[in-house]
């Protein structure tokens, strides 16, 4: 990957991947091991861009695809763990930001399903209902109410667990 | 919680080092250790699946009443044995201290230095396994088959046999031929046996050095 690519086409969208990377991951290795190939793969792909929508859209897209099989995989290397013990390299890391709120937030939304994670982060970033239905590859008729319900149970999480 | 999750998120990503990206420096070094390891898995693999097969042929040169053959079936895998073990050893040798990029090239040189050498060597190995093999086959008294006496006992009491210097030559010259040819194209076989083998992983590594290369310009 050029740095002149990272630079112009990457970097300007970091702050996307990096707000997925952090919803899929628990550790701050896990967290660069994603973002790392999150660029991989978009630097790996730029050629597929057709620019039939945004370019920070495509990012979005492809950033929820590669976090969706990392964890993936990752969950199958997981089942061969004694899941009695929690090695040390699994502790969760909790303060990824300095905000507590936000990371409070961070750390219910982990509590979601993998696509409400999605779901709610796309919403998060103001993406319209037409743009979330689009990156996921589902219906926009729906999606309001599936991300009311998600806030809900955000909601539910915030206030049982850290009020 | 007194804030909105939307304001939680927007202020949270208001201060500064809420959003720096990792450095991307140590991108391929998890890459590069995982599809090496996979290669040497694979060649240790190979490496006692050749030896397991040299010993098996000993034991079918037995059974089949030409042990001689099997002995000599057994002494064509000798040097590539040795040639493996050679190449093995330099291979745990590399050095895992290596930067990522200077670590798959060293492994991609060693692997071009014995392809090389394992071809030179296969092109002698297959036609002479496949002497070996008629051979085996035509003294072999498994089952009382006796093909070569029966076959030779056929051929020379034919009259329309043409001898020469005691040798019926249509049917040497054949032979001769399919051995030039086995060791004409030995090279090409070992290449497509390795690729049936080695294929995906060698193309990985082939595309692992090459994104690296671009990386550093």
């Amino acid at each position: 990957m050029s740095s002149d690519f990272y630079t112009s086409s990457i970097l300007p969208f970091a702050s996307i991947i990096i707000k997925l990377c952090r919803a899929y991951t628990d550790t701050q290795e896990d967290f660069e091991d994603y973002y790392q190939e999150v660029c991989l793969q978009i630097w790996r792909s730029k050629d597929n861009y057709r620019g039939q929508c945004e370019w920070s859209t495509w990012i979005y897209r492809l950033s929820l695809n590669v976090c969706l099989t990392l964890l993936k995989k990752k969950k199958k290397l997981r089942r061969h763990l004694d899941s009695e013990k929690t090695p040390e390299n699994l502790v969760v890391d909790s303060l990824a930001f300095k905000d507590e709120n936000l990371n409070q937030l961070y750390s219910a939304i982990k509590q979601l399903s993998e696509v409400d994670r999605g779901v709610i982060m796309l919403y998060l970033e103001e993406k319209s209902y037409q743009e979330i239905a689009e990156i996921l590859g589902t219906n926009s008729n729906n999606i309001g109410v599936r991300i009311n319900r998600i806030k809900e149970r955000l909601k539910k999480i915030l206030n049982e667990k850290f009020n | 919680m007194k804030n909105s999750i939307e304001s939680i998120w927007k202020e949270g990503f208001l201060k500064n080092d809420a959003l720096v990206a990792p450095k991307l420096n140590d991108l391929y070094n998890q890459k590069s250790i995982h599809i090496i390891d996979r290669f040497k898995r694979m060649f240790r693999i190979n490496y006692t699946y050749v030896i397991g097969l040299a010993f098996l042929h000993l034991i079918i040169g037995w059974i089949a009443g030409v042990p001689l053959i099997g002995i000599f079936q057994f002494l064509l895998f000798i040097p590539l044995i040795l040639y493996s073990k050679n190449y093995r050893q330099k291979m745990e040798k590399i050095d895992k201290s290596l930067s990522s990029f200077e670590y798959l090239k060293t492994f991609d040189n060693w692997l071009k230095e014995t392809t090389v050498g394992l071809t030179k060597i296969y092109r002698f190995f297959y036609p002479l396994y496949f002497l070996g093999l008629i051979l085996g086959i035509l003294y072999t008294n498994f089952f009382e088959l006796f093909i070569g006496d029966t076959l030779i006992n056929k051929i020379m009491s034919n009259p329309d046999t043409k001898i020469l210097f005691g040798l019926p030559i249509y049917w040497v010259i054949p032979i001769v031929l399919l051995l030039a040819l086995l060791s004409f194209l030995g090279g090409s076989i070992y290449k497509v046996d390795l690729k049936a083998v080695y294929g995906p992983t060698m193309n990985k590594l082939e595309e692992l050095i090459s994104d690296m290369e671009e990386l550093r310009k």
